[in-house]
Formats: C-alpha cells, sequence, structure tokens
C-alpha cells in the first residue's frame, strides 16, 4: 500500500499544481479580485488544457513536465493580465513586460528541471502553448479567418516578438560559457526593449497600414462630400484627415489636440467620416455637433474608400496625411505621436 | 535570509493585488460618468466636465433606452459649461437640440428646462420675441406640472423681463405694474447680475434716468466679467497644469512601480538562480565526495586484493620449487624405473593370468554351487513326499490329483520335514532353531516357498484357501522378520529372506 501511494505521489502532487495553475486565474482570483469568474464561460478554452492534464499524469515525468510547461503561456497571460497589466496603458509597455516575464519565467523552469527536459524541448512545449493561447479563441467564439485575423492583428507583433524571445532565451540556456551566458542575458533583455518600443509596433504599423514608419507616396484622386451633399476632391497644400466610422470621444479629442499644435502652420485638419450606409450619416453628424468639433467634416463611401489608396487593413480609425493630391502619410489614430513627428518633420522650413 | 525574501515578496504581490481589486459597483457606467460630470462641474474643473458631458451623450448613442434620461441631461449639463464659457452659439445649439428632442420624445421637464436656458440666452441676445416664446412655454409646463419652488426659482423675473422686453419691442408702454417689478429687480442686489442689468437696460429703454445706472452697472458687470474670464483662464492654465504635471507624476509612478516589481522579479530570479545554483553545486560537492569515497574504498579493497595476490602468488611458488623438487625425483625414480621394466612388464602378465584363474575359480564355484543345489532338489524329488510336489523343474510331473491334500496331514508333513533336512543340510530344523516360535506346519510353509511352490499350489498341497496361504505367509514373515532382527548374524544358509 505505501509502495503504491510513494508510486503514485508524483503524479497526485503534479495533477493537483496542474489544477491550480489552470484555475488560480478565472475562478480563484477572479472572484477574488472582484472580476468575472470566467472558467464557465471560456470552458472551450480550459477543458482541452485540463484533459490534457489528466493525460499527463499517466506519462512519464519528461512528458509530464513539458505539458505543464505547455498551459503556462495561458496560466501567466491570465494571471498577469488581471493584475500587472492593468498598469500599463501603452501597448509597448505591455509587450515589454510580457517578453520579460515569459523569458525570466522560461530560465527559472530550465534552471530548475535541466536534468529533464532540454532547453529546445521546453522552448517547443512553450511555443506550443503560446500558439495555443493565440489561436484557441479562433475555434472557441467560432470565428472565420479574415474577422480572426482582423481582430487579432494587433496581437500579432507582439506574439511574433515574445516567440522571438523566447527562442534567444533557449539559446541563453543553451548557452554553457559564462561570459557568453552573461552576454546573452545582456541581448535579451535588450531585445525585450527594442522589440517592445521599436519592433512591434513597426510590424504592426506595417501590417495594418502597409508602412513601417507611416511614410508613403500614392497618387491619389477621391471625391469627398460635404454634409450639404455637395462634392469637391481634395484640396491642395497639406491637409490631414481622420477617416473614422464612427466618433470615438478619445480619438476626436486626441485629433483635435494634434490640430491645436499645428495651428497657425500650413495644414488643415478634418474628419473624413466613412459612410457604410445611408443612415450613418446622420448618426455622424449629430455626434459631430454633440461633440462640438471645430473641424470641417466630409463623407466618404465604404466602397469607394475601399477601391482608393486609403484602404487599409485595420478596421479602426486612422490618419492620412495629403500633399495635394499625394497620399504621404497613413498610420494610426491612437497615439497621434508618429502623425505628430511626421508632420513637423514634413513642415520644418 | 530565505524567509525575509520570501515573506516580502508574498506581501508586496499581495499589495499589488489589492491595488487591482476592481471597485464594486452596481451603477451602470453611463449613470457613473454622468455623476462624475456633475461632481465636476460642481468642483469648478469645467473642461473635464465638459468631456465627461459630452461622453454621457455620446454613450446614450448606443443605449437608446438610456437616451431619453441621460442625453438630454448631459447635453444641458454641456450647454451650462459654453453658457459659463460665454460661448453662446454652443450653448443655444446644444439647448435647441435639447429642446427638439423633448418635443420629439414629450419630454416635458427637458423642454422646460431647455426653455428657460433659450430664454436667458435669447434676452441676452436681444431676441426679446423668441424670448417671450421660450418663457411663455416655460410658464405654461410649469403650471401644467406643478413643479417644486426650487425648479421654478426665477421663473417670474424671466416671465416680467421677457414680457417687458416683448412690449418695448412692439413700441408699446410698459403697464404700471410691470414698470414696478422692473423697477424692484433693477435695485434687488440679491438677483442675478445678469437679469439685474437686463431690467435696467429695459428701464432705460422706457425712461432715459435709468441710463446711467445702467451704463454704470454694465461697465462694472463686463469688467467683473473680463476680470472673471481672465482669473478663469489662469485657473484654467494652471489647472491643465496641474493635470499635466499630475499625469507625468502618474507616468512615473506607474514607471516606479514597473520597474520596482521588474527589478523584484529579477532580483528574485537572480536569488532563485543562485539559491539553486549553490544547492545544486552542494549536492555536486557531496556526490563528488561521495564518489571518491567509493573510489577509496575501491582502492583500498584493490590493495587487499593485491596483497592477497602476492601472498597466493609466493605460495604458488614455494609450491612451484616443491614441484620442481618433485619432478626432479619423478626424473630420478623414472630413470629407476625404466630398468626394471621388463620385470614390470612380466609381473603384469602374471598378475593378469592370476586374475583370471580366480575368475574362473569364482565361475566354477557357482557352477557347483547351482549343480549341487540341482542335485539336492533332483535327490528330493526322488524322495516318496517330495516325489508329488508341483515344482517345475520336478521330473516326475505330478498331477493335480497325485498332491492334492498332499501335505494336510501331521504325519506326511513331519516327514516331508526330514525329507528337506535329509536334502537341504538340516534346513528345517535350522529354522525351527532360529525361530523358536515357528510350528511345523509353518515350517512347512517355508519349506515350500524355498522351493519356489506356486501358492496355488501350495493351496491344494495342504488343503486350503489361496487366501489363507497369502495371510499365513505374511505371519510366517513377520515371525521370521522379527527373529532375524534379533539373531541377525546366526544366519542360516539357504533360509528364506527376510
Amino acid at each position: 500500500m505505501r509502495q503504491t501511494l510513494q508510486h503514485y505521489k508524483p503524479r497526485i502532487i503534479y495533477l493537483a499544481a496542474y489544477t491550480l495553475c489552470l484555475i488560480f486565474a478565472p475562478v480563484i482570483l477572479g472572484g477574488l479580485l472582484r472580476h468575472d469568474i470566467f472558467l464557465w464561460r471560456q470552458w472551450w478554452f480550459y477543458l482541452p488544457l485540463f484533459i490534457l492534464g489528466i493525460i499527463g499524469s499517466l506519462c512519464k515525468a519528461k512528458a509530464r513536465n513539458l505539458i505543464f510547461l505547455f498551459q503556462m503561456p495561458a496560466a501567466l497571460y491570465s494571471t498577469f493580465g488581471m493584475t500587472l497589466f492593468w498598469l500599463f496603458t501603452d501597448y509597448s509597455h505591455y509587450t515589454v513586460t510580457v517578453m520579460l516575464l515569459y523569458c525570466v519565467f522560461f530560465v527559472l523552469w530550465h534552471t530548475r528541471f535541466h536534468s529533464i527536459v532540454s532547453p529546445w524541448q521546453m522552448a517547443g512545449a512553450f511555443l506550443g502553448g503560446m500558439l495555443y493561447l493565440f489561436f484557441c479563441p479562433k475555434l472557441g467564439y467560432g470565428y472565420d479567418w479574415h474577422t480572426f485575423i482582423r481582430i487579432a492583428e494587433p496581437d500579432i507583433p507582439a506574439h511574433i516578438v515574445c516567440l522571438s524571445g523566447i527562442l534567444l532565451a533557449t539559446l541563453l540556456c543553451q548557452t554553457r560559457h559564462k561570459a557568453a551566458r552573461a552576454g546573452m542575458t545582456v541581448v535579451v533583455c535588450a531585445y525585450a526593449f527594442i522589440g517592445g518600443f521599436h519592433l512591434a509596433p513597426t510590424l504592426s504599423h506595417l501590417i495594418r497600414y502597409g508602412t513601417a514608419t507611416g511614410r508613403m507616396e500614392k497618387q491619389t484622386t477621391f471625391v469627398i462630400r460635404h454634409p450639404d451633399s455637395t462634392v469637391s476632391s481634395a484640396p491642395e497644400g497639406y491637409h490631414a484627415y481622420l477617416v473614422t466610422d464612427y466618433f470615438d470621444i478619445w480619438k476626436i479629442k486626441k485629433y483635435e489636440g494634434l490640430a491645436a499644435m499645428f495651428r497657425g502652420r500650413p495644414v488643415r485638419f478634418s474628419i473624413l467620416a466613412v459612410q457604410r450606409h445611408p443612415r450613418q450619416a446622420e448618426n455622424l453628424v449629430s455626434q459631430y455637433q454633440t461633440l462640438h468639433v471645430r473641424m470641417p467634416l466630409y463623407f466618404i463611401r465604404a466602397e469607394q474608400l475601399e477601391t482608393s489608396p486609403l484602404a487599409t487593413r485595420s478596421g479602426d480609425s486612422f490618419i492620412c496625411i495629403f500633399k495635394n493630391d499625394t497620399l504621404i502619410f497613413n498610420g494610426e489614430s491612437d497615439p497621434t505621436s508618429r502623425a505628430a513627428r511626421f508632420l513637423s518633420k514634413e513642415l520644418q522650413p | 535570509m530565505n524567509t525575509i525574501f520570501k515573506n516580502s515578496v508574498l506581501i508586496i504581490l499581495s499589495l499589488s493585488l489589492t491595488a487591482c481589486v476592481r471597485e464594486n459597483t452596481s451603477l451602470p457606467y453611463i449613470e457613473r460618468v454622468y455623476q462624475e460630470a456633475l461632481k465636476l462641474h460642481r468642483e469648478g474643473n469645467l473642461n473635464d466636465a465638459l468631456f465627461h458631458y459630452q461622453l454621457t451623450a455620446l454613450l446614450c448613442q448606443y443605449n437608446p433606452e438610456d437616451s431619453l434620461t441621460f442625453w438630454w441631461k448631459g447635453m444641458c449639463g454641456q450647454g451650462g459649461i459654453w453658457l459659463q464659457k460665454n460661448f453662446t452659439g454652443d450653448a443655444e445649439k446644444d439647448f435647441r437640440a435639447v429642446l427638439e428632442f423633448a418635443r420629439r420624445h414629450r419630454l416635458d421637464t427637458a423642454e422646460y428646462t431647455a426653455c428657460r436656458q433659450l430664454t436667458d440666452i435669447a434676452l441676452q441676445r436681444q431676441e426679446y420675441h423668441r424670448a417671450y416664446g421660450y418663457n411663455r412655454r416655460a410658464l405654461q409646463i410649469a403650471e401644467e406640472k406643478g413643479y417644486p419652488a426650487d425648479l421654478t426659482k426665477g421663473l417670474e423675473e424671466e416671465a416680467a423681463l421677457a414680457q417687458s422686453a416683448q412690449l418695448l419691442a412692439q413700441g408699446q408702454a410698459l403697464p404700471e405694474a410691470l414698470h414696478r417689478r422692473l423697477a424692484h429687480l433693477a435695485a434687488d442686489t440679491s438677483a442675478l447680475w445678469k437679469r439685474q442689468i437686463l431690467a435696467l437696460r429695459l428701464l432705460a429703454l422706457q425712461d432715459t434716468s435709468y441710463l446711467p445706472t445702467y451704463l454704470r452697472m454694465q461697465d462694472e458687470y463686463w469688467t467683473t466679467r473680463f476680470r472673471t474670464f481672465m482669473d478663469e483662464a489662469e485657473r484654467e492654465k494652471k489647472g491643465l497644469i496641474a493635470e499635466r504635471d499630475a499625469i507625468a507624476a502618474g507616468q512615473k509612478h506607474t514607471l516606479f512601480i514597473a520597474l520596482t516589481l521588474f527589478a523584484l522579479l529579477l532580483g528574485g530570479g537572480l536569488y532563485a538562480v543562485a539559491s539553486h545554483r549553490r544547492k545544486h553545486e552542494l549536492e555536486h560537492v557531496r556526490f563528488l565526495l561521495s564518489q571518491k569515497e567509493q573510489a577509496i574504498q575501491i582502492l583500498e579493497g584493490q590493495q587487499e586484493d593485491t596483497e592477497r595476490l602476492r601472498r597466493q602468488i609466493s605460495e604458488k611458488e614455494k609450491r612451484m620449487e616443491e614441484l620442481a623438487q618433485r619432478e626432479r625425483k619423478l626424473q630420478e625414480l623414472s630413470s629407476l624405473a625404466q630398468g626394471k621394466e621388463k620385470d614390470l612388464a612380466r609381473f603384469s602378465r602374471l598378475t593378469r593370468e592370476i586374475d583370471e584363474l580366480r575368475h574362473r575359480i569364482e565361475q566354477k564355484q557357482l557352477e557347483w554351487k547351482e549343480k549341487e543345489a540341482q542335485i539336492r532338489r533332483h535327490h528330493l524329488y526322488d524322495l516318496p513326499i517330495s516325489h508329488r510336489l508341483p515344482v517345475a523343474d520336478n521330473p516326475h510331473q505330478p498331477r493335480k490329483e497325485d498332491f492334492d491334500g498332499l501335505l494336510a496331514n501331521k504325519e506326511r508333513q513331519m516327514e516331508f520335514l526330514q525329507e528337506m533336512d535329509r536334502c537341504f543340510n538340516r534346513f528345517a530344523a535350522g529354522l525351527k532353531v532360529l525361530t523358536p516360535g515357528l510350528t511345523d506346519e509353518e515350517a512347512v510353509y517355508c519349506c515350500l516357498f524355498r522351493l519356489n511352490v506356486r501358492p496355488t499350489d501350495i493351496a491344494v498341497l495342504m488343503a486350503t484357501s489361496r487366501s489363507n496361504v497369502s495371510k499365513r505367509r505374511i505371519r510366517i514373515e513377520n515371525k521370521l522378520s522379527f527373529n532375524c532382527s534379533t539373531t541377525k548374524d546366526h544366519t542360516v544358509q539357504g533360509m528364506p529372506k527376510c
């Protein structure tokens, strides 16, 4: 009897720890921090992981270790998503923190279990877990591929940076020489900051707007409609448009702030509202009046926007800047810093 | 150290988690935003209040059921702020939008509020006809609804002003009661300054004696208003600077917390790694020590084995020397033996011949024994009783009738025993001597067994049954075995085996 208990003890401990990690965020932390207890709502995400854990309890120590590691990205993401990540308003900070957390966790895990699993096996399991975390919502919410890519688009660069960071951490674990290890540590930390503050936003911008810096040069002629239904083409000189299909107060205020920054400079700021259906114009005008926006409002039909060079992969609002009939900038509307930098450079005497 | 570190980490984590606890509120988001706007408005933070009023109004567009409650409130709040900021045009737009909305949805309170504000704006803009219209509508709603006093406060003054303005605009003289009312309002220092000036202006239009007072009051009002604007602008500027500083401080705070947490995590990680490595190194040293101990034990064992081997080798060397000596002796003996080899061959030939002769003698002895037994038996078969015994080697081959009941009586048994004694060297008598309890009949049975007579034939000879013969045989064997054990050394040749 005692021998049987001794035999099953590691498996029981494993299963208990695995289950605790799995339900810690969605049940315990969610309840303690007065968030929603979302385990039952997202059963399609947690149930396969739980079944995998049970299967793991029947396997050998190495397989158990790898299965445990497979679920760790999900556990870390949900735990820190409810605690630490609330502190960060900027996506760059989030990317840096997530990557560093993942790398630190990976190295610690390797330090503890290097005798059982090799770093590359660990990296495989961990990256598998990250991919599961990324792709599972597609199956769970039943999105089609296009919708999923559109929704997941902002997360893709952060995931790419984190995945490459884990690979660097694996190399760090693989390194034996002390000096090389110290060097790799510096490389991983530097990569986390470069990736978070520069690489991920650039990549995101490239995916969404087709340009890494925002700068572009495309000849374009498109017709804009005024609220009084008169039609005109783009005016001469520098003019910036906030292209949007709804009035988000934060984005409008930030855009107004951008316009205030360049008051008195030879650039005109306008709002180009995308009209997807006939009644939308009325709603947009109402919102425009409610917010007392002090810049012109124009309309463009959605079909026309799709066929114009302004079309982006992003379904969100964006800022585009024209110089006469040439589109010279296309970028995000929140934050407006990229557009401000671009305009400052462009308007330099 | 380890415990302190762990406790510190736990405390920091608990504090961090406490900071992440969500506020428990049952109010819907839109209502919270509106309440925040009212609070900011009361505090005099007009810009943020305006933002929150606008947010309330925008949110209503996504929640149509809330728009009847909050949209017009948000718009009225926003209009009020525009009025305070002296953006009368914006304020009028907002209140007109509310008025249209209220008429479309039959919201009397909203219409009443908008009408009163629009009356005020129209009086300021000297659009007296519209002011009168808005005021009449506000009065009508107030009468129908019977609003409490705090909601209708100043309504009568507005009515007097609007009515007077309407009459004057039409070029009519003011009635005495209305004139008195205006004069009272102009002299009332507790009334709103704007209304006081408006009353003075209206009075001045009819009576020029009010003109200097009106001009003085107007001058004072705008001076004060300008100063207030300047003060407000300054306050707003300071507020914005303070807000910017607060945001910067907040960002610094966040950065500090993030850096602290990161440093803690990194430190914790490094500490854990170092601790683990220390532990690992200790284990490694222990492992090396145990390996060395094992190696020493093995070497000691090997040393003992070496000594033992050395001893064995020395012993073997001694034996080798002895063997060499023996070999030398053997060589000497063999050299001696070579001379006597011929004698040895002859001797061995003779020995072989002796052995052959001995073998032949033994065979002859056996033949003689057999011959003797045969002669004795043939002699027995020639005697009168034994002549009829049914035995295979009996040359007379008696029939059953010849030996049926042959030994059944005592006399014949005795004769048979005498014949056996005569032919087999006192066999029966010897049996009796060796086995004192043996009867004559039992001795007969023994003799018959000795002669290998079949039990069936013995039964016929003794005139008894086959089973009786078997029983008697067992009994005799018991007797003989008992006696045989006592007189083992005095066995008589020819007796049946025990």
